[in-house]
């Protein structure tokens, strides 16, 4: 599977362009994060590789195919998406919400059948929730939310994950489960594209990282090449250090950056 | 809770069934379980013996049976087009006649009513300008770039109260002595002119909206998750949206046109169903069926027997409703 991004231009209003002239693609399962300061465009640029919003100029393309012309179910089969923020009028069971994951594999007048059923208890083991089955969407925690949204992608059965800002608003130990499911998927062959605010994330649990600034995507590669004390100076302004640091008690060498006092 | 679940199925099951057989035993005329029965009986099999007195056979056959069909009918159609609605606005506070059905019909009516139209004609008029009204609409509503669901219910409240002075307009010049009347009474709401040429006209549309609106129950669900979620889950969402709310249009413009404007029932039986089988429209939709029929059966039976005169149907059930609505609420909510 391959996602290609072609002289990509978006804008709400005419006058200016939320990104322009942006060209890169994805073809090998990993996670590739897209690191950027707010309103980089970095939400809108996830919107329109998930095929909700439309390209003023320029082209994506899914395996060849320009995805303005794809069917939603299509798109749906190839692409799972998990935006930033829900609000939910209805308060369904975590097993209902997983459940309508399988919406691109149905026909119009059709409903989950049993298989359907097997599958959705399936992902939610996988992903470490099955005990939350019966509970209301309403009642369970922010990270058991994005438990919840991830089996609802895997359910979906895609080749592509979106996700936006998938640690935004979870605590400390919610932040790791999270990033941690999103590197297992990957090994085991999803193409992940996400975004972030977080560099060190990016350092531990990205195989690539695009960093975006105003529009622009300004560098693309492995995490060490990238996330460089100057490049996160250039495009967040303030001075940072990265340190290389050996665990004290495995040995293990480990990087992180921190903005300088 | 599986108990929980097959208890409450066989209830909804059972209790349209027991509320309509019930519903024939009351009336003017005195009639015992066993004539009624009786009654029904010959006309599965005409060659039974039994004397049925013409007088008996009318008031089953020709007044009852009607009405009280007509009624499940009407509760039925308010209910799941209202519940369907809730689900597309993503809004549990929208009724089926949030798009200006309403106030469309009752222009169509009161229009025919003016100008002396027969029964028929002001049924026909007032369904298609219930149809009219939402088209409308809709028109409005794809002139702008956005067309979100947002969109949708705005412009359903400019219709609505457009064709609402259009009705003011037309009450106020109607003639006080006999058109106003007539008028006043239809929008208040009645099942009284219940027919079986009424429910043969009335039943195609409803029946044709509620048994799409069964079939894409599921992906109403997914619907309601909100515009980009649906379409992230593959789901055309303008394509869906027309096709319910063509549907509902169908449906409350038939029961509009037959029953007058009743309210209440639409915003209401939803949420009791959600309380009592969950949010989630596979189980919700049916379940509105259920309960909206009967509820409006009762409430009809009411209205005819409870006093001398006929009280229009919908003065009662905003009567009912309202308090009713009032508990609900205070019940927490639990489904949304």
């Amino acid at each position: 599977m391959t996602i290609d991004v072609r002289n990509a231009a978006f804008s709400y209003r005419k006058e200016s362009n939320v990104f322009d002239a942006l060209n890169f693609s994805v073809s090998s399962p990993g996670v590739f994060c897209l690191l950027g300061p707010n309103g980089c465009g970095k939400t809108t640029l996830l919107k329109c590789l998930a095929g909700l919003l439309k390209l003023r100029s320029g082209e994506i393309r899914l395996q060849g195919q320009g995805i303005a012309s794809l069917k939603r179910s299509v798109i749906a089969s190839i692409i799972g998406y998990i935006p930033q923020e829900h609000s939910y009028s209805f308060a369904y069971s975590v097993f209902d919400i997983v459940l309508m994951g399988r919406t691109p594999h149905l026909h119009m007048f059709s409903a989950p059948s049993r298989k359907d059923y097997a599958l959705a208890a399936e992902c939610l083991e996988r992903v470490g929730i099955a005990h939350l089955e019966n509970k209301r969407f309403t009642e369970i925690s922010g990270g058991e939310r994005q438990l919840v949204f991830i089996a609802r992608v895997l359910v979906q059965e895609p080749r592509i994950m979106l996700l936006d800002e998938p640690t935004s608003h979870l605590d400390f130990r919610n932040q790791t489960v999270i990033l941690r499911m999103i590197r297992k998927l990957a090994d085991e062959g999803l193409i992940i594209i996400m975004t972030s605010h977080v560099p060190n994330h990016a350092i531990t649990y990205a195989s690539h990282v695009t960093l975006m600034n105003q529009g622009r995507l300004v560098a693309m590669g492995k995490p060490e090449q990238v996330i460089t004390e100057r490049n996160l100076r250039d495009i967040y302004g303030i001075d940072v250090r990265i340190f290389d640091v050996s665990d004290p008690v495995t040995g293990e060498m480990l990087r992180f950056c921190e903005p300088l006092k | 809770m599986k108990k929980h679940r097959v208890l409450v199925n066989t209830l909804l099951i059972s209790l349209p069934i027991a509320a309509m057989g019930l519903s024939l035993l009351f009336g003017k005329y005195q009639a015992t379980p066993r004539d009624v029965l009786n009654v029904l009986l010959s006309k599965f099999s005409p060659t039974s013996d039994t004397k049925i007195s013409p007088m008996l056979e009318v008031a089953v056959m020709h007044v009852r049976l009607p009405r009280v069909l007509l009624a499940m009918l009407v509760g039925m159609s308010l209910s799941i087009s209202g519940a369907s609605y809730q689900g597309l606005f993503r809004n549990p506070l929208v009724s089926s006649h949030i798009l200006g059905v309403a106030s469309g019909a009752s222009f169509g009516a009161a229009l025919a009513i003016l100008y002396s139209a027969p029964q028929i004609m002001v049924q026909l008029s007032a369904f298609l300008f219930g149809l009219i009204a939402v088209g409308i609409a809709l028109a409005i509503s794809s002139l702008y770039r956005t067309s979100s669901t947002l969109t949708l219910v705005l412009v359903g409240m400019i219709t609505s109260a457009f064709f609402s002075s259009l009705v003011s307009y037309l009450t106020y010049t109607a003639d006080v002595n006999l058109k106003l009347p007539a008028i006043v009474f239809w929008l208040m709401g009645s099942l009284a002119g219940a027919s079986m040429k009424n429910l043969g006209f009335a039943i195609i549309p409803m029946a044709a909206g509620i048994i799409v609106l069964l079939a894409i129950r599921w992906r109403i669900n997914v619907l309601s998750l909100g515009e980009d979620e649906a379409k992230a889950l593959g789901i055309d969402t303008r394509r869906m949206r027309i096709i319910i709310v063509l549907c509902c249009t169908m449906i409350t413009s038939a029961s509009v046109c037959v029953s007058g404007v009743i309210g209440w029932i639409g915003l209401i039986i939803p949420h009791f169903a959600r309380m009592l089988v969950g949010p989630n429209h596979r189980a919700l939709l049916p379940a509105c069926l259920s309960i909206g029929g009967v509820y409006l059966l009762l409430v009809d039976n009411l209205a005819r027997t409870f006093t001398s005169s006929e009280i229009p149907l919908g003065i009662l059930t905003g009567i009912i409703g309202a308090p009713v609505f009032a508990y609900l609420l205070t019940r927490g909510e639990r489904w949304s």
